[in-house]
């Protein structure tokens, strides 16, 4: 399985409000030099991946399970700023008239315990085993400063089993500080 | 809880023989990233040795078919279980697929020491026979059979 991933932060320094006193390397490197490397970073903060596996995802769980904890497993070290999260990708699901849920876990715990963010359901007879695009944009916010985890989950119901293809179309998950 | 093993087994396949021997116990399974997963609501002892059983002897029963690639019309192909280790059991739980979608589950009558199974004038497509034990080491197989158009 391939993975790309990138990810990086720096900090941020109030701007001090200057008067009279000189102007020192110190002071510029400090507010004018660092305060502008974060803006530029944390414009840039972000973590993604892209997904080439040599087989599906599929799950049978009518509870929420993690789709795949490490490939579908985001970790940002955030500002504390709000997230946007990202998905792309392709669903299958093995009978008609069944729904795939997706859920979010955040610093393992789900983003809503009941029927999660979103959801793909299959229609009419002939509609499951057919491969249908889900994807979805999510702002988080209210998170602290530091590491946080995002994790992609799912369930089905009774008697199916839904399918992310990650072989020859390629999933993506990110995760970006705004 | 999940128990997991390092087999990508066909996810319709663990499904039916997870639920069949655990029953309430597995809210279902994963496969993916040549990994496979039963998750356990319930995860005490009992439940975990079965789950890991499961998934460390898939692959372990003996199938064999009278023919794996005819063409539509020809006669029936026979899948057969002759395996020693289910000598002792009753009845041996089946799951047929074509082309990745349920075909046919059900038990089978252990008789003789054997497992009959008939695939009755088969149309064109991909079987795939998933044959389970119900107790002991749960071990299962998995045989493919490719049926023509003509």
């Amino acid at each position: 399985m391939h993975i790309w991933e990138k990810g990086f932060v720096v900090a941020w320094t109030r701007p001090k409000t200057w008067s009279s006193e000189p102007l020192t390397s110190l002071d510029l490197n400090t507010y004018m030099r660092d305060n502008q490397n974060y803006l530029k970073d944390r414009l840039d903060n972000s973590v993604s991946r892209i997904i080439s596996a040599d087989s599906n995802f599929s799950t049978s769980s009518t509870d929420w399970v993690d789709i795949d904890s490490s490939a579908l497993s985001l970790t940002l070290t955030t500002l504390g700023g709000a997230v946007l999260l990202g998905f792309t990708g392709n669903i299958i699901i093995s009978k008609d008239r069944r729904n795939c849920y997706v859920n979010i876990a955040i610093d393992g715990v789900d983003h809503f315990a009941d029927d999660g963010v979103t959801l793909y359901g299959s229609s009419g007879e002939g509609d499951g085993h057919r491969p249908k695009p889900l994807g979805f944009v999510l702002l988080i916010p209210g998170l602290s400063a530091g590491a946080h985890t995002f994790v992609m989950r799912w369930k089905t119901q009774s008697g199916s089993v839904v399918s992310m293809l990650a072989t020859d179309t390629h999933p993506q998950f990110w995760a970006k500080e705004v | 809880m999940d128990v997991s093993g390092n087999v990508e087994m066909p996810a319709l396949s663990l499904d039916a023989a997870a639920r069949d021997i655990l029953g309430e116990a597995t809210s279902g399974v994963s496969v993916g990233g040549g990994r496979s997963r039963i998750h356990l609501l319930d995860a005490g002892a009992l439940n975990r040795q079965r789950a890991t059983k499961i998934l460390s002897n898939f692959g372990a029963l003996q199938l064999s078919a009278s023919a794996t690639n005819l063409d539509q019309g020809a006669a029936d192909p026979v899948i057969r279980c002759r395996d020693s280790a289910i000598s002792g059991d009753s009845e041996l739980g089946y799951l047929v697929t074509l082309d990745g979608e349920v075909y046919a589950t059900g038990n089978d009558i252990v008789a003789t020491g054997e497992v009959s199974l008939t695939l009755s004038r088969p149309e064109a497509g991909e079987y795939a026979v998933f044959v389970w034990r119900k107790r002991g080491n749960f071990a299962s197989a998995i045989l493919h059979i490719t049926v023509n158009e003509v």
